[in-house]
């Protein structure tokens, strides 16, 4: 099983090339210019599809890559996800303190006033 | 606001290009399309200034906080290919935009600002039109010339590096590594 894009119809947005978690599609390396899926390394996890605004990426359950190359791609996108939700926490702790900085500094401007 | 920023220089950009690339006799019906992404930038830069004020604030209050590296001096002939500047601004940097505007709209969802959202949304479908623009007179003005397509998919990578750069940037400044993400500019978010 892997996922296929209709190359006629890329525009090469590279925002599926951004948002596989397993690097497998390419684009640089391609003589036709033109964004690839290395079947490899494709877990059939959907984000590329849904992602895609021409909406040309379709599932092909006939094409089958090596087990071994798959456990591979597996690896690559759960130290992917890890890293997602760690940036994810540190982009809200540093939102909530910014929130809580401004905050602070309109409570003393406030409070100065007042007195 | 740095979106603000990013659009009046999209008219600058284009408005420019529409007029400079006249010089290098392209195709007629590309001076009209990119005169029409003028025109779109036009309207982004219109929307994110009522956008701002829509969120209490105005045109003036931030400075301009775009990043990366300004260009001093002589820019070099061949630096000014069009193919080379659809395949920098077009493709690599309005592509990348598409990840930008899908996650304030995230954002605005979560949050409730279902005018954030829409508009974003608008823009978004625009953004996708310029990619389509420029992905398709790269490959026009180069089809007869894979030189000039190879320099400017090379200019192309190298733009994106920076762009990736940027972005991991951004990521280690709230404290987060990005090690984990692809090699693709694909920092998580
Ligand atoms: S389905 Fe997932 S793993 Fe396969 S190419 Fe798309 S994003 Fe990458
Ligand atoms: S997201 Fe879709 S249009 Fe964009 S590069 Fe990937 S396949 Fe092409
Ligand atoms: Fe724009
Ligand atoms: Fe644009």
């Amino acid at each position: 099983m892997a996922y296929v894009i209709d190359q006629d119809r890329c525009i090469n947005c590279w925002w599926c090339r951004r948002a596989c978690p397993t690097d497998t599609i390419h684009y640089f390396d391609q003589p036709n210019r033109k964004h690839w899926i290395d079947p490899e390394g494709c877990i059939d996890c959907d984000i590329c599809a849904q992602v895609c605004p021409m909406d040309c990426i379709d599932h092909h359950p006939e094409i089958t890559p090596p087990p071994e190359k798959l456990e591979a791609a597996k690896a690559r996108a759960r130290a992917w996800a890890g890293d997602r939700r760690r940036l994810k926490l540190a982009v809200r702790g540093y939102a909530e303190a910014q929130v809580l900085r401004i905050a602070g500094n309109g409570k003393r401007e406030n409070g100065n006033g007042a007195d | 606001m740095s979106i603000l920023s990013a659009e009046f220089r999209g008219i600058d950009f284009f408005g420019r290009f529409t007029v400079e690339t006249q010089e290098q006799y392209v195709p007629w019906h590309m001076t009209l399309g990119f005169a029409r992404q003028t025109f779109d930038e036009s309207r982004h830069t219109l929307l994110n200034m009522k956008l701002l004020e829509h969120l209490g604030s105005h045109l003036g209050e931030y400075p301009d906080i775009i990043l990366g590296p300004q260009r001093g001096g002589e820019i070099p002939e061949e630096e000014l290919d069009p193919a080379i500047l659809l395949a920098r601004i077009n493709v690599a940097l309005e592509g990348f935009a598409l990840t930008t505007f899908e996650e304030i709209r995230a954002l605005a969802r979560d949050l409730g600002e279902e005018l954030i959202e829409h508009c974003h949304d608008y823009n978004m479908a625009d953004e996708v039109t310029h990619v389509a623009l420029g992905d398709y007179w790269l490959e026009r003005l180069s089809q007869e010339q894979p030189w000039r397509k190879d320099r400017a998919r090379a200019a192309q990578e190298e733009f994106e590096k920076m762009l990736s750069m940027v972005r991991e940037m951004a990521a280690n400044f709230v404290g987060a590594t990005a090690g984990g993400s692809n090699q693709n500019g694909g920092t998580p978010g």
